[in-house]
């Protein structure tokens, strides 16, 4: 049987890499612990995990990965891609807006642009949807679960000045 | 063994209907909320728990533990059907699971864990019924050196989550393991939290479960049209559902193993579910002749039938040692306590003027249980036919909804915007580890290990004056660790041995 010439994949690092990372982060802030019973500790646990992700990365590199016989080289589809970063990009933007805007107005914003991100176009869904299941999501959490979702400053902004002002 | 005057008195309790009535009200409830991504077993019964104040005792105890046994039957609908394990319970049951959705044979997976779930149950509480008084023997023994080894038996199972190669998920679960180590120690230090108060608890479970099973799972879903590749449209079939259960029962000694696993596993306590769950999925992979991780029923059996029977073990040792053996049993003690019930070895002695103490409350709560994992099953199917349905849309519609179940689910847990972008982060990584073959659930495994292996180390140096080597001297965990380097032996062997087959069969070529 032939062998067939293995190249670096580069990706495989990748995971190797956020290993690695990790472990360099742990063994910082191991540092700052005084007792030596957790400095001690924690710094084997991470020198060791360090050790096998190195050797994860030796073994990827230069001795090939066995697959069930085919090699599949992800994220080679850069249309699918795009659609998949755009989906995450926007997720954590409504994390962010949901701060300021609050829970409704930020669901009722960013769940049309999370569909239209991933490829709907019945319209008519999406504004249902969108309108919807922030309402009912919030109403069932406050109203029955008993667990405040956040208001957000414009939210508490207007609940403060509009409706607990004394207006007369 | 019995106390048959209490037996009776424990039959005439329950022909209340108040009694009767609040279980399949606390199974309705639970499964529903169980299966939401996010809403953990604990979640489900606490609340339940304002409902409480106005039952009396028995009633208050039957609708928090009939939720705490749906709410772990209800996390593996999502499981199987979106690989979004709706409590950590279930994360061994969404690796078979899916992949038998996958196939077009959901069905017959939510049948088989309908049926695993109900029998584990009703197999553990059974158990319990004969057994209490030998089990609070036996539970009193445990403590951190012998917690400790039961984490560090777990570590086993990365063996077989173990991605494309064995070294893949070692590395995955140890990554977890440390992040696992995140947060206040058990000497009160803090560890790699960046001055953030949010992570002084360390990570916190359900959202890192979400980011990496959940959330995670949304761009791979985006890769093709329908969840189920098969081509045929999937039609949630009863009849499948219900033969599929005939079919658990021909895996009988798999179904009674995990029984067992999980009601021991339960007895032990903080050892939990998941544990449970993870145990048994992995004894199972161990004896079976087909390969695990592509859709195999035994799978699904031995995870469910554990989880569900590590309820009653839990159960037990908050009733005999007043000791909560996970998250839920202990709010469930403390309900009880808001009634003035003090779970512990002084329930047992009966009291002339409380119907609710004695081994009469006992029995009752055990009946009662009995009840609920048999009505678990006719309840359980019904509502898996409904929610069944979600794999007939399209993925594109799916993926932003279950973004926003990801994103409320996070938040939920602890009301935190901070929880919801950790899930964020876990997601990220959940979706390229697997891309390049490491297996998240590795990563969930080291997360639940990690801070109970490194706290019961930590406390077991303390007991023997900061000498942990002094743990060997304890039997239990001489027969743990036994068992441990056996599996891990057992392991490698096999592994050995298969690399040398292929090797084998080429230079016959």
């Amino acid at each position: 049987m032939e062998k067939e010439k293995k190249r670096i994949d580069l990706g495989e690092l990748i995971v190797p890499g956020i290993i690695i990372a990790t472990m360099a982060v742990f063994l910082y802030q191991s540092i700052g612990i005084d007792r030596p019973e957790d400095n001690l500790r924690l710094v084997c646990i991470v020198v060791g995990v360090l050790a096998l992700s190195l050797a994860v990365i030796l073994f990827s590199i230069f001795r090939g990965e066995e697959t069930d016989g085919k090699k599949k080289t992800p994220f080679r589809d850069t249309s699918l891609l795009k659609r998949q970063g755009l989906l995450y990009g926007l997720v954590a933007a409504y994390i962010f807006l949901m701060n300021i805007l609050g829970f409704i107005v930020s669901s009722t914003v960013m769940l049309p642009l999370m569909f239209l991100a991933s490829g709907v176009k019945k319209y008519r869904l999406i504004f249902a949807i969108s309108l919807l299941l922030p309402v009912v999501t919030y109403i069932l959490f406050r109203r029955f679960f008993n667990i405040l979702l956040p208001e957000g400053m414009i939210e508490t902004c207007l609940v403060d000045n509009v409706l607990y002002r004394k207006w007369f | 063994m019995f106390d048959l005057p209490a037996l009776q008195n424990a039959f005439i309790m329950l022909m209340d209907w108040k009694v009767l009535m609040v279980i399949p009200i606390g199974l309705l409830y639970s499964i529903i909320v169980g299966a939401i991504p996010g809403f953990t077993t604990s979640m489900a019964i606490t609340t339940l728990l304002p409902l409480t104040y106005v039952l009396d005792p028995l009633s208050a105890i039957v609708i928090l533990a009939s939720a705490y046994g749906g709410a772990i039957y209800g996390g593996s609908i999502t499981a199987i059907l979106l690989h979004t394990p709706g409590t950590p319970a279930s994360a061994a049951t969404a690796i078979e699971g899916y992949a038998m959705t996958q196939k077009g044979e959901a069905s017959r997976a939510l049948g088989l864990a309908t049926t695993a779930s109900s029998i584990g149950g009703a197999f553990s509480y059974l158990f319990v019924f004969f057994v209490m008084v030998p089990i609070s023997w036996f539970a009193l023994r445990f403590s951190s050196p012998e917690l400790f080894a039961v984490a560090v038996f777990g570590i086993t199972i990365l063996a077989v989550i173990r991605g494309s190669s064995l070294a893949k998920g070692i590395a995955a679960g140890f990554f977890g393991f440390l992040l696992g180590l995140v947060g206040m120690t058990a000497y009160g230090q803090t560890r790699a939290t960046f001055g953030r108060v949010e992570l002084i608890e360390g990570f916190p479970t359900v959202t890192v479960l979400i980011g990496l099973l959940a959330f995670s799972q949304i761009f791979t879903m985006l890769e093709q049209k329908y969840i189920v590749q098969t081509g045929r449209e999937f039609e949630p079939n009863f009849r499948d559902m219900v033969k599929a259960s005939a079919e658990t029962f021909k895996d009988w000694f798999n179904l009674i193993r995990s029984s067992l696993i999980g009601t021991f596993v339960g007895l032990m306590p903080a050892a939990g579910s998941s544990i449970a769950s993870f145990i048994s999925y992995n004894e199972a992979s161990r004896n079976s002749k087909v390969p695990f991780g592509n859709g195999n029923p035994a799978g699904i059996i031995a995870s469910e039938a554990a989880n569900n029977a590590s309820e009653g073990g839990a159960m037990a040792t908050m009733l005999s040692l007043g000791i909560p053996g996970s998250p839920s049993s202990a709010i469930i003690m403390g309900a009880l306590l808001i009634h003035g019930i003090r779970p512990g070895p002084k329930l047992f002695i009966p009291k002339d003027y409380d119907p609710y103490s004695g081994m009469t409350f006992v029995y009752a709560i055990i009946l009662t249980q009995i009840l609920a994992a048999i009505l678990t099953w006719p309840m359980g199917l019904t509502i898996s036919k409904w929610g069944s349905r979600i794999i007939k849309i399209e993925t594109k519609v799916l993926a932003p909804l279950i973004a926003f179940l990801c994103v409320v689910g996070s938040f939920a847990s602890r009301s935190f915007i901070f929880d919801a972008s950790i899930m964020v982060v876990f997601g990220l990584i959940g979706f390229v580890f697997s891309k390049y073959g490491y297996p998240p659930v590795a990563i969930v495994l080291g997360i639940i290990l990690g801070p109970i292996a490194d706290g019961e180390l930590m406390r077991s140096a303390m007991l023997f004056f900061g000498n942990p080597w002094m743990i060997f001297t304890r039997p239990i965990v001489i027969v743990l660790f036994s068992i441990t380097a056996a599996a891990l032996l057992f392991t490698a062997f096999g592994e050995l041995r298969k690399k040398k087959k292929p090797a084998e069969e080429s230079s016959d070529d």
